[in-house]
């Protein structure tokens, strides 16, 4: 009988030390992605298909000679938090912005349409847009420019004080490729017609969030810094669990195959890639996103000397799912026939 | 005589009905269409064809992205009328060829008064996947609003590439041609986006063609690469809405050297 109380309280003792050291590589596992005993994520992910560009471009060679060893071998997925805005924090926010109007619900979204201004929410994502009428008269070349530290401090100021900010947002840049090309003289000149200040996401545990459809906060301005508007593509994200990733040579035989989004390549191209990066990916507006994913960026420059992108998924497709539904309700129309 | 009277009676009944309806439809000013429409073109089928942008694959997307531009159609506030849906093999470049040259854009895509276009794109050129009698249209082939065009969506990449020398000569009277001078992401909800924005929603009232555009790139393109959503057009237009939303400008001239003036364009700079 003691024996086998010795031998209980033996086990419980390796029980407590098991636990004790799986925590502890839980832990370990948050903090240390790529250490190897990292449990990987076997979960299949539902996502929407990659969408591709309208551009006639495609590898005929693609090689690569960039550094690849310091990228990771496993990451976090991220799953897209439901943005639960209420009607009560979205009349807030409009007040904020001087709407007096009343809300409307429609098609899964909040609105207030005043005379002046309109202000509406995506409620899944809470992704906003906000347009002065100002916006749609903002035509002509801007005659008086702020500098780019004067315009970044108005959008903050505007955002801060209007409860449109996020706290993951970074300021990102001053856009002022926003051009009206009018023929003067001869010949066509540009010159900006408005003003963006953009906002993107902070980068998810040191991977850049930002080579999709934002995520962005957009401040827009049109004369003496006046603004127009504003908008978002926004999604809040959480962490889902940590996957293993494709290796960079997969994602190069992605590209070369088409199999990934190409920018700025021509038929029948050749490709040298010297930069591989990974970044998170945020689709577009409607787009029914539960998971946000890591992707490979590639750059480099084709055989005429200019840069392209690839944009290739890192998560193995034997754990993917893609449903082309995700990408929201479509609209048919009956086709012509007898021509 | 009782049978007379009956007959002036019905007669009256048909006009008061007449009157009635015509009435009830919201006129429009589209002096060289009267019925307002819109008609689209698209090529997702690529691979196999034989065509020279079948090398780079089918577009998953080009029939739902246009599609969705029924919606304008759908809404019951205006009557705008669906006049065409060619796709893949029936989509030609014939329907956007001048009739100078032999083409049916007279009676097809520049008999419509919103006209778009989802496919593969060369440098100022669609791509098509059947070869009739071309596989791509060009600006130079087109004259879009010589008969109807008001608006023009192009869905496709580089149609707007380079300056108006290079594309400015498919406007003959049209209005608006949205597109993009660089490459783009063709998604399905392309064409719904731009109708909820191109309309009314709730009490929000409808944003102009060029608004819309803009505001339809955000929603949709990627920050990576090089986006440049273009909007090309006449001064005086580039705040026309969709007929039955707002107000429409008076059809351009021509686009020439002599009225290059008279015209510019609207980038939005998508990327960083």
């Amino acid at each position: 009988m003691k024996a086998v109380r010795r031998s209980t309280v033996w086990l419980s003792g390796a029980l407590v030390l098991l636990l004790t050291s799986a925590c502890a590589s839980g832990t370990a596992r948050t903090s240390s992605l790529d250490r190897a005993e990292a449990k990987e994520g076997t979960a299949v992910l539902t996502v929407a298909p990659m969408d591709v560009t309208g551009s006639a471009g495609r590898f005929e060679s693609l090689t690569s000679k960039a550094a690849t060893s310091s990228l990771p071998k496993r990451l976090m997925v991220y799953r897209v938090k439901p943005a639960n805005v209420t009607k009560s924090a979205f009349e807030k926010r409009a007040r904020g912005l001087g709407l007096k109007g009343a809300t409307e619900e429609i098609g899964g979204k909040f609105l207030i349409a005043d005379e002046g201004a309109t202000y509406e929410v995506d409620k899944t994502t809470g992704s906003f847009d906000y347009t002065t009428d100002a916006f749609e008269k903002q035509t002509r070349p801007l005659q008086h420019l702020l500098s780019d530290n004067e315009y970044r401090k108005k959008a903050e100021t505007f955002l801060a004080g209007s409860g449109l900010v996020e706290d993951s947002a970074e300021f990102r840049d001053v856009n002022r490729g926003n051009v009206v090309g009018t023929y003067e003289n001869g010949r066509w000149v540009e010159r900006p017609f408005m003003v963006e200040v953009r906002f993107g996401h902070k980068a998810l545990g040191g991977i850049d969030f930002d080579k999709g459809v934002g995520p962005k906060i957009v401040v827009q301005f049109g004369e003496d810094g006046r603004i127009l508007g504003a908008l978002s593509v926004w999604r809040e994200v959480e962490p889902f669990s940590v996957y293993a990733l494709k290796s960079t040579d997969e994602a190069l035989t992605a590209a070369k195959k088409g199999d990934a989004q190409l920018f700025n390549v021509e038929d029948r191209d050749t490709g040298v890639v010297d930069t591989v990066s990974l970044s998170y990916i945020n689709d577009p507006l409607d787009y029914d996103q539960r998971y946000v994913l890591p992707a490979y960026i590639l750059k480099g420059s084709t055989g005429n000397g200019s840069r392209f992108v690839g944009v290739a998924r890192a998560i193995p497709e034997a754990l993917l799912r893609v449903d082309a539904s995700l990408r929201g309700p479509t609209v048919s129309a009956p086709l012509s026939t007898g021509k | 005589m009782q049978d007379m009277r009956g007959m002036i009676r019905f007669a009256i009944g048909i006009a008061a009905i007449a009157l009635i309806c015509a009435s009830a439809a919201p006129a429009y000013a589209d002096d060289d269409g009267g019925y307002v429409s819109v008609g689209i073109d698209w090529v997702g089928a690529y691979a196999g064809t034989g065509a020279p942008a079948s090398v780079y694959g089918n577009l998953a997307s080009s029939q739902q992205c246009v599609e969705g531009l029924r919606r304008i159609v759908d809404d019951p506030v205006t009557s705008w009328g669906w006049q065409f849906n060619w796709g893949n093999a029936s989509a030609w470049e014939l329907d956007w060829k001048r009739s100078g040259l032999g083409g049916n854009a007279y009676r097809l895509c520049d008999d419509v008064d919103l006209v778009a276009f989802a496919g593969h794109g060369y440098p100022n050129a669609l791509q098509f996947s059947t070869k009739k009698n071309d596989w791509q249209a060009t600006p130079a082939e087109m004259d879009l609003g010589a008969r109807d065009a008001e608006w023009a969506l192009m869905y496709t990449c580089n149609f707007l590439k380079g300056s108006p020398a290079n594309f400015g000569s498919a406007a003959n009277g049209v209005h608006l041609i949205c597109g993009y001078a660089t490459d783009m992401t063709l998604t399905p909800n392309g064409g719904q986006l731009f109708s909820d924005y191109a309309r009314p929603y709730g009490s929000r009232q409808a944003y102009g063609v060029r608004v819309a555009w803009y505001k339809y790139g955000q929603a949709t393109q990627s920050w990576i690469g090089r986006n440049v959503a273009r909007t090309f057009g006449a001064r005086t237009a580039v705040n026309d809405y969709l007929w039955g939303y707002g107000p429409v400008a008076a059809d351009p001239p021509a686009y020439s050297s002599g009225t290059a003036g008279q015209y510019a364009y609207w980038d939005t700079n998508l990327n960083f």
